[in-house]
């Protein structure tokens, strides 16, 4: 099936910006740093009903590995 | 004992009245303190929900972050069938982002597209065959002298097994700096441009290889090479009948990767013991030994013990790249 992808340079800025979240906890609000990727996508709360950004803290079980 | 902050995830939802309006857009990323899952102690698999076999490590960070995309990602896509989610990852971030594909398919049913860039392998052969094959679209994007996308070693393999590969860069060789995301020279945000169309190329396939002794001088320390070694090995493997049963072996990982190459060590003592298997064995480690930088005159020995060591100076020197290519990530 053919689906509109995300061009290489917004799928990369995605990918990039969200090292910006190492410091955010969960729930702030992520503003990308790419202008592009904020036109088209909001991660941003305000505006309504569609939940925005999340920064995800995960806790992983070590399970004695490390 | 609980490890913090080993991933995280961004959700974008599409602009109203933008081009996708319709699209749920997710990044991922791993950290520093994750880097730990690409050692090669740490390799072992579990079944994921398809019985195909994926790294523990990755699973267990993606199923700790799961509830969590669960509840946001609820109000997004149920009963929204139109939308299209885009799930992108860089290094650690892009094996959470290939699970998280696979998850959203067959939990919400959406139309998914997979960006990677710079990722390691996420499963067995079963996993790179089977699981990523209901998403809708996928682009795994590498740098030609990333060394990132050569571990964990074989037996894992990149999804989608012998699937395309958009190489960014044509470099050869292993360049440390190459693994960056952003705010370096040769970082995949810079690569990343134009269109997909023009992106896209084969992704080389398993061949049958023997490599000669004497020739071993030839070998750098490259992906290039990586590959002629690893098909060199499965192709002893094949010809002397040890492949079926080192396949069957490790459906299930579970003893981790070193203990898949005791094993294996035994099989090629085994293999080596017949002509002419002897010389292609021979010819394999001499050429392994080169690629670990251990010189091109070390005497082989056609025994388990030093087989076994051959692979680890292989592994050490793999597992030391990628452990400064995925530290240097801010």
């Amino acid at each position: 099936m053919i689906i509109d992808t995300l061009p290489p340079k917004i799928a990369a800025a995605l990918a990039a910006d969200v090292y910006d979240t190492l410091d955010m906890p969960a729930g702030a609000v992520f503003t990308p740093k790419d202008k592009a990727l904020s036109k088209l996508f909001d991660f941003s709360s305000q505006g309504g009903l569609y939940m925005a950004a999340v920064a995800v803290s995960c806790f992983v079980e070590s399970l004695g590995l490390l | 004992m609980f490890r913090r902050e080993s991933g995280f995830a961004v959700v974008g939802k599409g602009k109203v009245g933008g081009q996708y309006k319709d699209a749920v857009a997710i990044a991922f990323r791993g950290t520093q303190t994750s880097f730990d899952w690409l050692s090669n102690s740490n390799t072992r698999t579990v079944a994921i929900e398809n019985q195909t076999q994926a790294h523990k490590g990755f699973y267990d960070i993606f199923n700790s972050m799961r509830p969590a995309l669960e509840q946001q990602l609820n109000p997004l896509l149920r009963g929204n069938s139109r939308a299209i989610v885009h799930c992108s990852g860089h290094s650690l971030g892009a094996a959470l982002a290939q699970l998280a594909a696979i998850w959203i398919k067959k939990f919400y049913g959406n139309r998914v597209a997979l960006y990677t860039f710079g990722s390691p392998r996420v499963g067995l052969k079963s996993f790179a065959m089977q699981a990523p094959g209901s998403i809708d679209a996928s682009y795994r994007c590498i740098h030609g002298d990333d060394p990132v996308p050569l571990a964990p070693v074989w037996p894992y393999y990149h999804a989608p097994y012998n699937g395309q590969v958009v190489r960014l860069t044509s470099d050869t060789g292993i360049r440390i700096s190459s693994h960056a995301m952003r705010e370096a020279s040769h970082c995949y945000q810079n690569s990343a441009r134009g269109e997909w169309a023009n992106l896209i190329g084969a992704e080389r396939l398993p061949k049958q290889v023997y490599l000669k002794y004497g020739e071993q001088h030839k070998v750098t320390f490259s992906e290039y090479w990586k590959n002629q070694i690893e098909d060199a090995l499965t192709t002893i493997l094949r010809k002397s009948g040890v492949a079926s049963a080192a396949i069957l072996a490790v459906q299930n990982l579970g003893g981790g990767v070193h203990t898949f190459y005791d094993n294996l060590a035994m099989e090629l003592e085994k293999s080596a013991k017949v002509f002419p298997n002897d010389e292609h064995v021979k010819g394999l480690l001499a050429h392994m030994l080169v690629f670990a930088g251990r010189g091109a005159h070390v005497v082989i020995k056609l025994t388990a013990r030093f087989i076994r060591w051959v692979f680890e100076q292989v592994l050490a020197v793999l597992s030391r790249a990628v452990r400064y290519a995925v530290s240097g990530l801010s």
